[in-house]
């Protein structure tokens, strides 16, 4: 191929991530772009992915974060861009080179698990190494230990269709790990299983990346597994990635209106900018007599007092009753929703139509019901102020 | 199923009460008796004929005469070496031609399938068209193609290599292979095709980024996970060439060549009074064999033959086969030449030549065929034995496999297994039962000698078939829809009509197409079945080729293709008419949902059609 592929090592820690030089698990993606039969999927994409990071490509379906992650597997030929793992360039579109999935050293989970059904699950697990060429005595030991690492150590001997969704789940990613890739892929792991086997998946997935500390890129739809897994996650909205960042950093300051939606924004109003000191802003809602505080997008630039710009506060950013500072708006209850563990409020407040979701609003908040005047405290945190939409 | 479901909620108390004491008891009787009727109605059609075949070889005389038990004939036959030498042949055809088929077949399926290669679009059309073609013609025209006077291969071998040379000759052992096998590698590719297609992408995926390059993915994943399918398609065609009768009979009787089959039919024709006994024992081997066969089978992969799984598959690209890439077009376009082409384009020329080899037009051949009051009525008798045939299998078939669903489990599989028994015989055996079966009945004697045991020939012969075509369509249909009506309000009969028939209507379509198209082309059970004052199509291009007339034959054949290439387009016509599309989509997406649900995603065996 390109030459530059190093020899696989053979020797070396189980499982663990090789110390290298640090970038051995680098990925860095310049300018990816995949176009099917006309349409752009992946569209002029930059991103780079640290070594022993666990990043996630988030994004509603069709946002091209599969066709991202199938470019880096190999299992899809970029129409442009240029794409290198460790120090190996893979993919380069203008050099014509294109390192095949079977010459990158890679892991990958499938969506449907993919697991060979005429296979072990030791045969499947052992299946890469064996293509290795590594001896017998050490692709047992390393498929005991990648069993005994996904807690499946008692199932060696099972066929694949005797397993549930979540052993034939831990049996794929232990299939992936096993030959000690330079980077693992995870094409939406957890979609197949049901919901209280997906926490507890996620719950192993985050101590196993903590275990072994391979660099991982994970494909979802799902923010909770985003949130809860990365160290940073790149949402993905038609083929571009529109925000990347600490989970932290993307859920408390998002960086547009679509990022806002996104990850669960639900109050969107038009602002004056009054006051701009560094992440904080005093913007005062149009058709408002009050002014509010809010954090500012970090690092950017276009607010600045005087503009216009666009607050987005969370439903939950919002408590009962005035406080001592300012920021209480007075408004009128238009309807309530008892859902449980929330109550979800309307609001309308001066002119403009609030969605309030409060836990336990509290004995007196019982007797609230529609028409009935409220007083709410908005926290700063929760209120971002968006640049407008060019 | 959903017939369970209702009657278990109708027999809680409450509210229900008033439809348990009156309808459910009719529902329930009606239900009974219409499944005792359709028990005998299967018993009398798939299991009498075998049994009546298995008493026939101890019985002397013709049946329906006063005749004796004794097992003289049996001990003739199975001491004779001329049994065993048909038994050696017939081994030979059925495993070499299979060996060779299938591995050409899986070959063509995967260009269509998985390769870039130029033209393999034009695989699946050219494959229709070989398995559509009748055996009689293909005997037929193969044999004027390697005629050694004047067919095209010697003629071209003698403009290359010398006015001396005849290489080619059909009426041979290798003439009799290579034009069963080139019949056969058809059959083999349509259904080897289905589990190409739904080969998961995603386990050949995961083998390459485990580090396998693509021959070790093809030899360690791919091949592996169809080997239920191909072994399934080996078992089918030997299956098939054992019973084979139509070209040994044409090109291997001139040869010499016999097999079981052309021995069954031997002791029936060519002995006064037929020896009904000797061809019950002849077709016992036969009937043995194949038992075997299939034993082996259902030993070695039980009842999901396709293990493939149909998963979330993502698009993936097809292979670039580089270089190979054009070898492999020039094996697509040597296949259909070879298959299609020559055979074709001898067959249309002799019918317009006065005899073989002289070159010039003349309409003569097909004026003679016209002017023959029997062709009129030969093609008549063969689009009733079709049509009639075709559609009365499919309904059986039909019934049997929705009865069976909605049945306890036991009798399901005993619906199941009688409806395919008849796939044990061999045409040629299955009319001796046929006729030892109706023969020594007094009142269905009447039937002997008449259209009407044909007919019945037929519907048993090409039942097998329909029902694995339609049974596929029923699997489709999730419990999920009918009980959906049921719960809607739709009555029993109400879930059939608006919900099951229209589901199932393309099965029912495609199964008719089929069986017809078979049911057009045989030459042997209307040999042994039809009057023969009543030939259809094949039985006469047969005569008019044994009386010396090949290109009356070859004319009558043409007139026979055309007939069968119009019938499918007309099928083609009405299924985009009747927006079958959006009902396969419908079928399709139910089929999918009912996966979902269950979807321990992997590694869930697909039961498909297969015998």
């Amino acid at each position: 191929m390109n030459g530059d592929l190093r020899s696989i090592d053979v020797g070396g820690a189980h499982l663990a991530s090789s110390a290298g030089d640090g970038r051995t698990g680098q990925i860095a993606i310049e300018g990816l772009s995949k176009t099917f039969d006309g349409s752009t999927v992946v569209s002029d994409l930059d991103l780079l992915v640290r070594d022993g990071e666990f990043i996630s490509l988030l994004g509603p379906s069709g946002c091209g974060k599969t066709t991202t992650l199938r470019c880096i597997a190999g299992l899809e030929q970029p129409s442009a861009g240029r794409i290198a793992i460790g120090a190996d360039v893979v993919t380069d579109t203008r050099r014509d080179i294109f390192v095949p999935p079977n010459k990158r050293r890679l892991g990958m989970v499938f969506q449907s698990y993919a697991l060979w059904p005429h296979m072990s699950v030791f045969g499947n697990i052992a299946y890469p190494l064996r293509l290795q060429k590594r001896p017998a005595g050490e692709i047992r030991k390393r498929v005991i230990d990648a069993l005994a690492l996904v807690g499946l150590d008692h199932l060696a001997n099972r066929g694949v269709s005797e397993l549930s969704g979540g052993q034939q789940q831990r049996t794929a990613l232990a299939r992936a790990l096993a030959s000690e890739p330079r980077v693992l892929l995870l094409d939406e792991p957890l979609s197949n299983l049901d919901a209280s086997l997906r926490a507890h998946m996620r719950a192993e997935l985050r101590r196993i990346h903590r275990e072994i500390g391979t660099t991982a890129v994970y494909v979802t739809h799902d923010q909770l597994e985003a949130v809860t897994l990365s160290t940073r996650i790149a949402v993905m909205n038609q083929g571009r990635i529109q925000q990347i960042g600490a989970p932290r950093e993307i859920f408390a300051t998002p960086a547009s209106r679509w990022v806002a939606e996104f990850v669960g924004f639900e109050n969107f109003l038009d602002v004056e900018v009054l006051e701009r000191s560094g992440d904080r802003a005093r913007v005062r809602p149009r058709d408002w007599p009050i002014t509010l505080m809010c954090r500012t997008a970090s690092g950017d630039s276009t607010l600045r007092a005087g503009g216009r710009a666009i607050l987005a506060v969370r439903s939950t950013a919002f408590q009962a009753g005035a406080g001592g500072d300012t920021d209480s708006v007075d408004g009128t209850l238009e309807d309530v929703v008892y859902m449980g563990e929330v109550t979800e409020f309307t609001v309308n407040a001066y002119g403009s139509r609030l969605r309030v979701r409060m836990i336990d609003p509290g004995s007196e908040t019982h007797e609230l019901e529609a028409g009935r005047p409220v007083t709410l405290r908005v926290s700063p945190h929760h209120a971002v102020a968006l640049p407008c939409p060019a | 199923m959903s017939g369970l479901t209702q009657r278990a909620d109708a027999s809680a108390a409450g509210p229900t009460q008033a439809y348990r004491s009156a309808d459910a008891i009719r529902d329930r009787w009606l239900t009974r008796g219409g499944m005792g009727l359709l028990l005998v109605v299967v018993a009398i059609l798939f299991v009498w004929p075998v049994s009546m075949l298995l008493v026939g070889m101890f019985r002397s005389g013709p049946p329906g005469m006063p005749g004796v038990w004794t097992v003289e004939t049996v001990i003739r036959v199975f001491t004779e070496e001329a049994t065993y030498v048909a038994l050696s042949n017939s081994l030979v055809y059925a495993v070499l031609c299979t060996a060779i088929a299938t591995v050409l077949g899986a070959f063509f399926a995967f260009l269509a399938t998985r390769s870039t290669v130029p033209l393999a679009g034009w695989l699946t059309p050219a494959m229709l068209l070989v398995f559509a073609t009748p055996h009689v013609l293909y005997a037929v025209s193969w044999g004027l193609v390697a005629d050694t006077g004047n067919g095209m291969l010697n003629l071209a071998a003698r403009f290359l290599l010398g006015p001396q040379s005849t290489p080619f000759n059909a009426y041979t052992w290798t003439g009799l292979l290579t034009v069963h096998t080139l019949k056969l590698t058809a059959f083999c590719y349509l259904l080897l095709l289905p589990p190409f297609q739904s080969m998961n992408r995603s386990y050949e995926e995961a083998s390459l980024i485990a580090g396998a390059g693509r021959f070790i993915t093809f030899l360690r994943i791919d091949l592996p996970l169809l080997t239920p399918a191909i072994f399934g398609v080996v078992i089918l065609g030997c299956v098939f060439g054992l019973g084979a009768f139509d070209l040994p009979q044409i090109l291997g009787g001139l040869a010499g060549i016999s097999v079981i089959s052309t021995e069954v039919y031997r002791s029936l024709n060519y002995a006064t009074p037929p020896d009904y006994a000797a061809a019950s024992a002849l077709g016992l081997f036969m009937m043995v064999a194949l038992v075997l066969l299939l034993a082996m089978q259902w030993k070695l992969f039980g009842r999901n033959q396709f293990v493939t799984v149909t998963g979330k598959g993502y698009r993936s690209e097809r292979w670039d086969l580089g270089p190979w890439g054009y070898a492999c077009t020039f094996a697509i376009v040597a296949y259909i030449v070879v298959t299609l082409l020559l055979p074709g384009a001898q067959l249309v020329v002799t019918s317009f030549q006065p005899t073989l080899g002289v070159n010039a037009f003349t309409l003569h051949n097909y004026q003679a065929v016209f002017a023959d009051p029997l062709t009129a009525q030969a093609f008549r008798v063969t689009g009733y034995l079709a049509l009639l045939g075709g559609l009365i299998a499919v309904l059986l078939a039909a019934i049997v496999a929705y009865a069976g669903r909605h049945s306890p489990r036991w009798l399901e599989v005993l619906l199941d297994s009688v409806a395919v028994l008849p796939i044990i015989m061999p045409g040629v055996v299955l009319a001796v039962g046929l006729l030892l079966a109706y023969v020594s009945v007094p009142g269905l004697r009447l039937l002997y000698g008449t259209f009407w045991l044909a007919l019945i020939g037929i519907v048993v012969f090409v039942t097998p078939i329909a029902s694995r075509i339609v049974r596929g369509g029923i699997v489709q249909i999730a419990g999920d829809l009918e009980e959906a009506a049921s719960v809607s309000g739709a009555s029993r009969s109400r879930v059939l009509f608006d919900i099951v028939a229209p589901l199932l209507s393309r099965s029912l379509l495609v199964g008719w197409l089929v069986t017809a198209i078979i049911a057009a082309g045989t030459l042997d059970f209307p040999l042994l079945l039809l009057p023969p004052t009543t030939p259809n199509v094949s039985v006469l291009a047969y005569s008019y080729m044994n009386s010396g007339y090949p290109s009356q034959a070859s004319a009558l054949l043409v007139l026979l293709i055309c007939a069968i290439v119009a019938v499918s387009l007309l099928y083609v016509l009405v299924a985009k008419a009747a927006k079958s599309e959006r009902l396969v989509r419908l079928m399709r997406r139910a089929g999918s949902m009912g996966g979902l649900t269950n979807m321990s995603p992997g590694v869930r065996p697909q039961t498909g059609a297969s015998i």
